[in-house]
């Protein structure tokens, strides 16, 4: 790699010609993993449906803002929906949706942009520090193969937008306080905490740059700090009381108190752990640029930035969150080792004695090293396909996921990590509409845990699920009103993914609906769960069971067809164990199922019979 | 203070040295009075071993005077 200028003979060298090897190696690789992340991102962009949980409650969003209302509403009724993310990367959306209507490629090209933006911005930032083209490309490239970002990249979620606004933000700040114009220097200012706040007012996790950026201009000039920073708390605290109010505190409590989770350290210390093996390369090389700055040099807004990124990502332990909380320092991390390896190959760090021409002459080799080692590190491609399955058997990978998909991932998996990548098949497309036209079949609204199969099906989204399982478990949602719609049957049908639902509203559509049918989608089991019986029958059954002494028998009708009866039943004595074998035929000819059911000193047969459309239940105590 | 919020004014090494003291004792003893109070908690662990890496970062800073931070 150039070390700037040197004799003819000295290019020729051996050392030299390892080190131009090895730059070549590492932009290779780094470029081949920049192919991979945009034949997925294409692949995504392709697929109409949830990839990641909760896609389609971001797209929910951006209509609804398209519609010129809030999406932070009262969750208590119907459609039992509020959105917990900042509104600007849905806002930013609301031309698309106006053009195209409800679909996912246009939020997952959003995202996949904004991530190619902030490698430019990195490897810019690299570039206008050090003068150094190929470790601006490389740092750039470095960002774009990471595990976490390949993964997060290309949905249609705000996280990466969020780290872009954070990016340009830091590259247009850290320059600012040291431009003599004073005009020049405002203007850079102004325009690098616009930058700021619309990552603030794209996710919330924009708080640790904000401190960062906050920190460094106090560090310049504290007076300097407290003017723009009044401005800032003043600019960003009024939007915030404003949304609060137009909304009628549903912003506070959507956005604020349902953040507010339970806390697992194991899943934070396994993130972390992975993150290391997985950037060890450059965060060495990061960590020793922070510690020249500290000790030797000057405190630069990079290094700031990077620390409170790192800090910030304790933050990845908290139930819903993941490895998308270490993007910010992956972006800070390839900006810091970036301007390293450049000084290094300018030979212009600050050393003592003749270390600093020793550094030079070892980063020619050095710099490439690191950048091959982690490109080496964060190998993921998917295993099928004519290219990919031929080069995936050549390098010896097999799927990480088993025949779950077909996708190889170095990071392997720990606790928050999203076990996603491989691009979806035909046959996920095929079954993703299967579920809508039974959606479109139902008669009324279907609550699903994802929101696709509802826009698709042009009907109403019920729940944001996870959001009212934080917000329940927070003391802050009653589900009372949902819990009486669904044993209503007020909704159609219910469709579950993960089930992350508040337990009273889980009880609640098991008692009052079954499992109908499963249909898999895209690595995960989809199941549809169809209403049982009506209330005043589910409760008469209920009454059977509680009060039927030995010998007696209890008949009633069963406003379900026969065999939606049989599904009904076994689903309904879920938490009694089945007795005497399989269900057998009984009755006149044979047309009857009966089974047998214990409970403690208990048994319970059941006899479900054909009568007309609708089924017949007869209970029997035996013991 | 006037001086710290003039024009011209840049925090040394030495003063970001004794913030960093100085807000690292302050976690310290917020880790043990939620101690005390509560038993041992995670925040307290986490506060505690942020405090006592800012504390000592901050003592190494003392030694490098009025350089700019």
């Amino acid at each position: 790699m150039a070390t700037g200028g040197t004799a003819s003979a000295r290019r020729r060298s051996p050392w030299v010609v390892t080190g131009w090897l090895l730059a070549g190696l590492a932009f290779v690789l780094l470029v081949g993993h920049l192919l991979i992340y945009v034949h997925y991102a294409v692949g995504l962009m392709r697929f109409p449906f949830d990839y990641d949980q909760g896609e389609g409650f971001e797209l929910v969003d951006t209509m609804l803002f398209s519609q010129g209302e809030w999406p932070y509403r009262d969750n208590e009724t119907y459609p039992f929906y509020a959105s917990n993310y900042p509104p600007l990367f849905h806002v930013i959306l609301v031309p698309f949706a106006w053009v195209f209507g409800p679909a996912y490629w246009y939020g997952r090209l959003a995202g996949f942009v904004g991530t190619l933006l902030t490698a430019a911005a990195i490897g810019g930032i690299v570039y206008r520090e050090e003068r150094h083209r190929g470790v601006a490309v490389l740092a750039g490239l470095a960002f774009l193969a990471s595990n976490y970002v390949y993964h997060i990249g290309p949905l249609f979620r705000q996280h990466m937008t969020m780290v872009m606004f954070e990016t340009l933000a830091v590259a247009v700040l850290a320059q600012a306080p040291s431009l003599r114009e004073t005009g020049r220097r405002r203007w850079a200012l102004a325009g690098g905490l616009l930058l700021l706040l619309a990552a603030g007012y794209t996710k919330q996790h924009a708080v640790a740059t904000c401190v960062a950026v906050f920190v460094f201009l106090f560090l310049r000039n504290p007076r300097r700090a407290a003017i723009w920073g009044g401005g800032f708390a003043l600019v960003a605290g009024g939007l915030f009381l404003w949304i609060d109010w137009a909304t009628g505190g549903a912003w506070w409590t959507n956005i604020v108190a349902a953040n507010v989770n339970d806390y697992y350290l194991a899943q934070f210390a396994g993130l972390l752990r992975q993150w290391l093996r997985l950037h060890g390369a450059l965060i060495l090389v990061a960590a020793l640029f922070a510690l020249y700055e500290l000790y030797v040099a000057r405190l630069s807004l990079y290094t700031i930035w990077w620390v409170t990124a790192v800090a910030s990502t304790i933050l990845a332990g908290k139930w819903g969150a993941g490895d998308s909380y270490f993007t910010t320092a992956i972006a800070a991390t390839c900006v810091l080792s970036g301007l390293a390896a450049a000084r290094a190959l300018r030979g212009a760090w600050k050393l003592p004695g003749g270390a600093q021409a020793a550094l030079k002459r070892v980063a020619g080799v050095a710099v490439p090293l690191v950048y091959v080692w982690y490109a080496l590190s964060v190998v993921k491609m998917p295993t099928e396909g004519r290219f990919f399955g031929w080069l995936s058997d050549a390098l010896g990978l097999e799927s990480t996921y088993g025949d779950r998909y077909a996708f190889y991932d170095a990071a392997g998996w720990t606790q928050g990590y999203a076990s996603i990548g491989h691009v979806p098949t035909q046959t996920d497309v095929d079954n993703g509409w299967r579920i809508v036209d039974l959606v479109r079949a139902a008669d009324g609204p279907v609550m699903s845990e994802e929101a696709a199969f509802s826009l698709h099906a042009d009907k109403d989204v019920i729940t944001n699920p996870t959001q009212l399982k934080n917000l329940y478990e927070n003391g802050l949602y009653d589900p009372s009103t949902l819990v009486e719609a669904l044993r209503a049957h007020d909704f159609a049908a219910v469709i579950f993914r993960a089930q992350f639902y508040p337990p009273p509203v889980l009880e609640a559509v098991y008692e009052a609906y079954y499992p109908a049918e499963t249909i898999p989608m895209n690595g995960f089991s989809y199941e549809i769960w169809q209403p049982g019986p009506p209330a005043e029958q589910r409760a008469a059954f209920a009454a059977s069971l509680a009060e039927l002494q030995p010998g007696e028998t209890r008949t009633m009708a069963l406003a379900l067809p026969f065999d939606s009866a049989l599904a009904w039943r076994g689903h309904t004595m879920r938490q009694w164990e089945a007795v005497h074998g399989k269900p057998r035929p009984s009755g006149e000819g044979g047309q009857c199922i009966a089974s047998d059911f214990s409970q403690d000193e208990r048994v319970i047969s059941l006899e479900v019979c054909p009568a007309g459309a609708e089924a017949r239940l007869t209970v029997t105590r035996s013991r | 203070m006037r001086q710290v919020f003039s024009e011209d004014f840049t925090v040394s090494k030495r003063q970001l040295g004794v913030a960093l003291v100085v807000l690292g004792a302050a976690l310290l003893l917020a880790a043990a009075v939620l101690t005390a109070l509560d038993g041992v908690r995670l925040a307290a662990i986490i506060g505690g071993l942020a405090g006592g890496a800012g504390v000592l970062v901050g003592l190494t800073l003392l030694p490098l005077g009025d350089r700019p931070a």
